[in-house]
């Protein structure tokens, strides 16, 4: 690793462990390995927004060329929000691609993506069908995020009828993901889901 | 699940990198206004650009490579027209003097910020760090029995460990006879001295809960255990020394018996048969000339084993003091009732010539049964005595040869008829 990328990631390490965030519990960041190039970081779901009381992880990689390129940053857990892949974790965010300013630091990108959380930008979606539920139907899309943020990142929002619905397609062998996935995607319609899971 | 994971993989990790961090990264960190936004170090080479931002001449010329915006603003920037040296922050930070982080080990330098990470590198206070982290060897899995071989790696070690078992065979058998030796010795010590101080100190309050010995949970009351296992040793010690002093006593008491027992059988089964050997003549003569009162005995002995007990006088000789007078006395024994009174026998002398056997001088007598002396005796020894009252003359003794080396013997028969 560039002896750069090595000297600022130590840096900003410990510019974030001094941070108010990391003080009041809303961000964390903690080393994977210790050549300093992969790291996790972890940011509370914001207040207000169906993420609340979740606890999402991120994979953050620091490329050689750091600081002059991004950090690749993706979800470890899973989470259903437009800027998103509800199966990968990839973000959309401008500044991990080409509004990358080689003056952000982790702390300030952990806290844009957290940032993100709170106002998505459906009008540049990662994941379409996330975009398209927010877009058509917001309440539709508030509980399927309160239900994965409950099932995926501990939130406290338990919604039993979606429970069932998934128990229904685990019961009929299909993985609990997949189901998940399946059912969010069709407005939690049961046969629609099932079409496409066995189509 | 993957959150499992992760939590447990950074758990591992982030203290480690921590540690690092405080020790020399962050020991220099810069205030803001001399730091780069983009290495977060201080400003080398300071330039400032159009826009008012200051950066490291070749953080900004890397970034403007890919990017024709400002790092901070985004607003556009040229390398050529938008940049110029910021020699005002330059001589600033050039004129900043900075500890080194092992000033607590002792380097005394101070240098300016730009030039502490190159003194870091070379200080020689930061030798422990640089040389233990890359030379972690791996010892040998029998360290603890002594071997000292250490490795670079796993393999290195699991080879050495098959090759040189002999080596390590030796090592654990040295360990563990020292270790049978310590424990036997410690063993043996503590179970006599804890069994002796429990019946001798704690019996009397503690009757039937021997077994449980206090625990001893610090270093006083070791201590006074200790103290007073010594106290109880002494004391053994001493009881022993007295039981040894009784029985050297009573073994020289033994012996003194035993020697007289040898004696006594000897002279209980001479059969009247007796040698009188006098040691020491000379004195002894001496001693008589002085004073005609000192007369010579010899041990009584018997004709029979349950028969008669004599006794051989000699002495200067009452009427004439140039003769010795040789008799015989009848002694007390326990069987003198079962015996015939008086004694009837035949006394037969021989004063032994040491140097020429043939001038021996030989002379029997046979008892008297009307003399007093071989009535049953009424003292230990009968005060009558039957014999010659000159038997030799003195100076003949001395002269022709009775005596040698200092010892006069008599042979001295005395058999029943």
């Amino acid at each position: 690793m560039a002896n750069i990328a090595a000297k600022r990631i130590k840096r900003e390490f410990k510019e974030v462990m001094k941070s108010e965030e990391v003080a009041g519990g809303s961000i964390k960041l903690e080393l994977i390995n210790d050549s300093w190039t992969e790291l996790q970081g972890e940011i509370a779901g914001p207040p207000d927004t169906p993420y609340e009381g979740g606890t999402f992880l991120l994979e953050i990689k620091v490329p050689e060329t750091y600081p002059f390129n991004p950090p690749k940053i993706r979800f470890m857990t899973k989470i259903w929000h437009p800027n998103v892949s509800s199966v990968t974790g990839a973000i959309c965010l401008d500044i991990l691609k080409d509004q990358w300013a080689a003056a952000l630091t982790l702390r300030t990108v952990l806290l844009s993506i957290q940032a993100l959380l709170s106002a998505a930008e459906p009008n540049d979606p990662q994941d379409a069908v996330v975009a398209k539920q927010y877009r058509e139907d917001i309440r539709l899309f508030n509980l399927t995020a309160s239900h994965w943020t409950n099932v995926y990142a501990g939130g406290p929002t338990v919604i039993w009828e979606f429970n069932q619905k998934v128990q229904v397609l685990i019961d009929m062998g299909i993985d609990e993901d997949q189901a998940r996935v399946a059912l969010s995607t069709f407005e939690w319609e049961i046969e629609r889901a099932t079409e496409h899971l066995f189509s | 699940m993957d959150r499992d994971r992760s939590k447990d993989a950074s758990e591992g990790i982030a203290p480690m990198g921590i540690q690092a961090l405080n020790d020399t990264v962050l020991s220099n960190q810069p205030e803001s206004r001399y730091e780069c936004p983009v290495c977060l170090n201080w400003l080398r080479d300071p330039v400032i650009t159009t826009c008012g931002h200051k950066f490291c001449k070749s953080c900004i010329t890397s970034w403007l490579q890919n990017s024709g915006h400002c790092p901070i603003d985004n607003i556009n920037l040229s390398m050529k027209v938008d940049i110029f040296p910021d020699n005002y922050t330059k001589r600033e930070i050039q004129e900043q003097r900075m500890n080194c982080p092992f000033s607590t080990k002792g380097c005394t330098v101070k240098v300016t910020p730009l030039d502490l990470d190159a003194h870091i590198a070379s200080c020689e206070y930061n030798r422990p760090e640089t040389s233990t982290q890359p030379e972690i060897r791996v010892p040998c899995s029998f360290q603890a029995v002594g071997c000292k071989e250490t490795f670079d790696s796993q393999e290195d070690m699991n080879h050495h460990a098959e090759t040189d078992v002999q080596k390590h065979m030796s090592l654990l058998m040295n360990a563990y006879s020292e270790m049978k030796i310590n424990n036997d010795m410690s063993n043996a010590s503590i179970d006599a001295k804890e069994q002796e101080a429990m019946t001798l100190w704690e019996a009397p309050d503690k009757d039937g809960n021997q077994a449980a010995a206090p625990p001893l949970n610090n270093t006083s009351a070791l201590i006074r255990a200790l103290y007073e296992r010594v106290v109880v040793l002494e004391q053994r010690n001493r009881e022993q020394d007295i039981v040894i002093a009784n029985m050297s006593k009573q073994l020289s008491a033994f012996a003194v018996a035993k020697m007289k027992q040898n004696n006594d059988m000897f002279l209980r089964y001479c059969m009247g048969n007796y040698v009188w050997r006098i040691d020491n003549f000379k004195a002894r003569l001496d001693a008589m000339l002085r004073d005609h009162y000192k007369m010579l005995y010899s041990p009584g002995f018997y004709t029979s084993p349950n028969g008669y007990r004599f006794c051989v006088r000699l002495n200067i000789s009452p009427q004439n003091p140039h003769c010795f007078a040789l008799h015989v006395h009848l002694m007390k024994t326990e069987n003198d009732d079962c015996l015939d009174w008086p004694f009837n026998g035949r006394i037969s002398f021989a004063m032994i010539n040491q140097y020429n056997p043939e001038l021996t001088q030989k002379d029997t007598m046979m008892s008297n049964s009307s003399l007093i002396a071989f009535r049953k005796p009424t003292a230990e020894i009968c005060v009558r005595g039957f014999g010659y009252t000159e038997y030799a003359v003195v100076s003949d003794v001395i002269r022709n040869g009775f005596v040698k080396d200092d010892v006069l013997i008599f042979r001295v028969g005395i058999r029943c008829v």
